[in-house]
């Protein structure tokens, strides 16, 4: 008898391709996943940082917020009239920025001008980001949002790159926008999808937003008076989706019956009373509405009404001709709110080239649906035909790709740009900026250096726009005749301010009248009063260099 | 159908509910919108004023500084003789100012003090003397009558002159004042000036001496330019420029200190540290008086360079009107101030004397250019001697 000898499992004798090992599947969630897109947008971004990190210190205003704001932190009180210019005794002082200045002076006090660099990078980059992410939600495209942030960087371009408390009212303009536009269903949809859509008017609005939105106009009322153009534009969702209603039901009682609308008239409210929290209460309104009618901002550039030939007429001039495109092509709906919108910030632009600021993102915010809809009809796409992060990963994966490639290569762009800015000098070390790198080219720095070795006695007549800085940085017990608060100055003095400023006819019986003994002359910027001053027999110049002329009173008797 | 309707009525109360609620806070926030906006404005309206001013009256009688007799040649050769046509307005307020309002005088040429405020507050009476042609020197206007001022002959020389003249002769607000527009009183030309004052106008000295005398006890107003304004602040402008920047060698507003010293005697306008800073100010005048008066007893415009004065003279500046402004005017704010602020008596009896002489010297044609500085002469002496003018003048038995 044979034994069967147990054998093992026969196998094939020709060599075998290995087995594919599976796929693995990613640890990381797949939101994680950006997609080239993505870096686009954070290189985009991380640019701009980068750019903004290195823009100089203006040589304005800001000062004259920072020096406020030291004096607020060492009096610990508010000023009832201005400390610096002591022509405006007895003109009342409502500070709608103290809590700027004071986060520009303690900042200062921390961590010097380097920080409000960054404070100046961080606070405008944080501005475009909120924006990128309503564009983002209106559009759904990253292409496209990036498209919209560039549109409203053209448009508010004459005004970036200043740091005053202004950027914390951009901030909480792009804030406020982001926050409404999780109860503004219908700005990126088209008429047909609004009347399917039945539940549209009647969804609830988020406790959230009723919490976020009168606590960001607590803060905002406290930090710069642009929170009246937050106002407005709650004002004008009021106005329009009244008009809304009124149009189709023809009955004003049926107005109030309305819950969107009842719930938009809540929420102004509510704001317009967090905005009473503030040290003025109802003075702080009253006096910010009052703003603008001052009769001495007549005489200041950013006051001037709009010329079509300057640079803000230009982007208004653009902004028109885009909107009429977007009338004609757009599928979208032009909404109640939104025409008013667009009437209330074009008309305010006309009078004051400033409110170029806020009419920036108003037409960005209004217009990007509709140049979204118009160029998916150009190229044949249908909206949402973008892929999501998740959905590209996955492909990446199926095609043997690293599916986080994308996302490594952000952290890299954001990594470098940090790097490469002032705010990681603590981190990584490096030189810090020289003055003339950190200050703006028209700082008189020299100047002021001089006048701290030889401290004048008497009031001192310097350009506005000068003004802040030296107060700031010259002697302590320096007197100026102007500094950028020129709404203080009563009008006999800022119009004697500009006879002098321009050099007109008259300017020394002007400068004996007030006892000016030491005037200071920005020679680029103030030609005529250059040459006069230079003629003038009872003035002695102490001082000069490229930009700066100071001269002396030769008989103080 | 039930729940539709029930879901109706719930809408409809709602909306009720919503619509009285918004009325009420509409009615509650303009309500307090224009409690706090009128308390705003209130801030500018015009301040409480007093009817009748606060004067000063002389404190000193020294007959070394101008004798009883000289004192009658100087009044008698300063008497006003404006009664023909169309005076200088200048000439009448200033005449008014020197001799007040209770002067008479025998020489028909001259007006007496009530006809020359007549002529200043009547629009007939001026038009009667300057002829219909003529602009009226009072404006009328909606928020007060302004007195035309630096537009020739038939208007006031300076910017609240007139206001102030009859606030230093003791005419009270409620005194009639004639336009041509219809009766008003002189509370409607305090109104005007009030209205238009600015704390750095040109011309401020003659408005400081009229509020001084009207507002008191108010101590502080706010101007049309939203400024609250003390008298602190008034007296710190006056201080602020050159010393003899200012008309008639910065003496008008030497004399304005002076004046607003002596009404916080009356009635307390200024802070203890605004009024030391006056009597500061007002020493250093003095002594740099002191140190440039020359020999015969008369100033010059050099006046502030104290002891370097006499170097210091600009070429054809030395001539009488000069020498006339400077010593008339120093020695009328000096006999209006408290004596700590005074010279040697040496010092203004030396002046005193000189003008004593040289007034009575003059001839018509000196006596008539000259006649507005003249005034400040003879108001001077007559004060020296511790009576206003009218109450001294005696017009010789050939008159």
């Amino acid at each position: 008898m044979t034994l069967a000898i147990a054998s093992e499992p026969q196998r094939d004798t020709a060599p075998q391709e290995p087995t594919a090992l599976p796929a693995l599947e990613p640890k990381l969630g797949t939101r994680l996943a950006l997609g080239w897109n993505h870096v686009l947008a954070t290189g985009f971004f991380a640019a701009f940082f980068v750019y903004l990190s290195y823009v100089p210190l203006f040589h304005t205003d800001i000062w004259g917020h920072v020096h406020y704001g030291h004096w607020i932190l060492e009096n610990r009180t508010l000023p009832q009239e201005d400390p610096f210019m002591p022509l405006t005794s007895g003109m009342r002082v409502v500070d709608n920025a103290w809590l700027s200045q004071v986060t520009f002076a303690g900042l200062d006090r921390l961590a010097g001008r380097e920080a409000l660099s960054v404070l100046f990078a961080v606070t405008v980059l944080a501005t475009f980001l909120v924006y990128f992410r309503v564009f983002l939600r209106l559009t759904r495209t990253v292409g496209l949002a990036l498209g919209a942030c560039g549109l409203l960087f053209f448009m508010s371009f004459s005004r970036h790159a200043i740091i005053r408390p202004e950027i914390f009212g951009g901030l909480f303009f792009a804030a406020l926008w982001w926050m409404l536009l999780s109860v503004e269903p219908w700005r990126n949809r088209t008429e047909r999808e609004i009347r399917d859509d039945a539940d549209l008017n009647e969804r609830s609005w988020p406790a959230w937003l009723w919490i976020a939105t009168p606590l960001m106009f607590v803060l905002w009322a406290n930090m710069h008076g642009s929170f009246a153009v937050g106002l407005v534009v709650l004002g004008c969702h009021v106005a329009g989706h009244a008009l809304t209603v009124l149009w189709r039901e023809r009955k004003l009682f049926n107005l109030f019956q309305d819950r969107t609308f009842r719930r938009w008239v809540w929420l102004t409210e509510l704001a317009l009373v967090a905005t009473l929290i503030n040290p003025y209460g109802l003075d702080l309104l009253i006096e910010t509405a009052r703003f603008g009618k001052n009769p001495n901002l007549r005489d200041v550039l950013e006051w001037f009404p709009m010329k079509l030939v300057d640079l803000e007429g230009i982007q208004f001039s653009v902004s028109l001709i885009v909107m009429m495109f977007a009338l004609r092509f757009s599928r979208l709906r032009f909404h109640a709110v939104d025409a008013l919108l667009l009437l209330v910030f074009a008309v305010a632009v006309a009078p004051t080239i400033r409110m170029i600021s806020w009419y920036a993102p108003v037409f960005t915010l209004v217009m990007t649906p509709h140049l979204a809809d118009m160029y998916r009809r150009m190229r044949g796409l249908r909206r949402g035909q973008e892929p999501t992060p998740a959905q590209l990963a996955q492909r990446r994966m199926e095609d043997g790709a690293m599916p986080f490639a994308p996302t490594l290569i952000c952290l890299l762009i954001v990594w470098t740009a940090f790097s490469f800015s002032p705010l990681s000098r603590p981190v990584l070390g490096g030189k810090p900026r020289s003055a003339e790198q950190l200050y703006s080219h028209h700082t008189p720095l020299q100047m002021t250096e001089f006048l701290q070795e030889r401290t004048p006695t008497g009031l001192v007549f310097a350009p506005q726009w000068w003004g802040d800085w030296v107060s700031l940085h010259g002697p302590p017990e320096l007197k100026l005749f102007m500094t950028t608060n020129l709404h203080l100055a009563p009008r006999q003095v800022w119009r004697d301010y500009l006879r002098v400023a321009r050099g007109q006819t008259g300017w020394p019986r002007v400068l004996e009248k007030y006892h000016v003994t030491t005037l200071i002359v920005h020679k680029e910027l103030q030609p005529d009063l250059a040459r006069g001053v230079r003629r003038a027999t009872d003035w002695e110049v102490i001082y000069e260099d490229d930009e700066a002329l100071v001269l002396e009173r030769k008989d103080t008797l | 159908m039930l729940k539709k309707t029930n879901a109706h009525t719930w809408t409809r109360s709602a909306a009720i509910v919503f619509v009285a609620v918004q009325l009420m806070l509409a009615t509650a926030a303009i309500v307090v919108a224009a409690q706090r906006l009128r308390a705003l404005d209130a801030r500018t309206q015009l301040p409480p004023v007093r009817n009748e001013p606060l004067t000063v009256t002389p404190l000193y009688d020294d007959p070394r500084v101008i004798t009883d007799a000289q004192l009658q040649d100087v009044l008698h050769a300063l008497r006003p003789r404006l009664r023909h046509e169309q005076p200088k307005i200048n000439h009448v307020d200033h005449a008014l100012r020197f001799w007040g309002v209770e002067a008479e005088f025998a020489d028909p040429e001259c007006l007496s003090g009530r006809e020359m405020r007549q002529l200043l507050i009547d629009h007939r009476l001026f038009q009667e003397m300057w002829g219909e042609d003529q602009q009226p020197l009072l404006i009328a206007g909606e928020t007060g009558v302004a007195v035309r001022t630096q537009e020739g002959l038939a208007t006031a020389s300076h910017v609240d002159h007139t206001l102030a003249t009859l606030a230093e002769i003791g005419t009270t607000l409620d005194h009639p004042v004639v336009t041509d527009q219809g009766i008003r009183s002189l509370h409607a030309v305090l109104e005007g000036s009030l209205r238009k004052f600015s704390l750095n106008q040109l011309e401020y000295e003659w408005s400081a001496l009229a509020y001084a005398s009207y507002l008191p006890p108010t101590k502080s107003w706010y101007t049309s330019e939203k400024q609250r304004v003390t008298f602190d602040d008034i007296a710190d402008r006056i201080m602020r420029q050159r010393l003899n920047q200012g008309v008639c060698m910065g003496n008008h507003r030497l004399h304005a200190l002076v004046v607003l010293l002596r009404i916080d005697d009356q009635s307390r306008i200024l802070s203890d540290e605004g009024r030391s800073r006056i009597v500061e100010h007002l020493a250093d005048a003095t002594r740099r008086y002191v140190a440039s008066q020359y020999e015969d007893g008369y100033w010059l415009r050099s006046w502030p360079a104290a002891e370097q004065a006499h170097d210091l003279v600009p070429e054809g500046d030395d001539t009488l009107t000069n020498r006339v402004l400077a010593t008339g005017h120093v020695l009328e704010w000096w006999a209006l101030a408290p004596s700590e602020l005074h010279p040697p008596r040496e010092v203004v009896v030396r002046a005193g004397q000189w003008l004593a002489r040289t007034v009575t010297e003059m001839d018509e044609q000196t006596l008539k250019d000259n006649y507005t500085y003249l005034t400040h002469v003879g108001r001077a002496l007559a004060l020296w001697r511790g009576h206003f003018p009218h109450e001294v003048y005696s017009a010789p038995d050939s008159l």
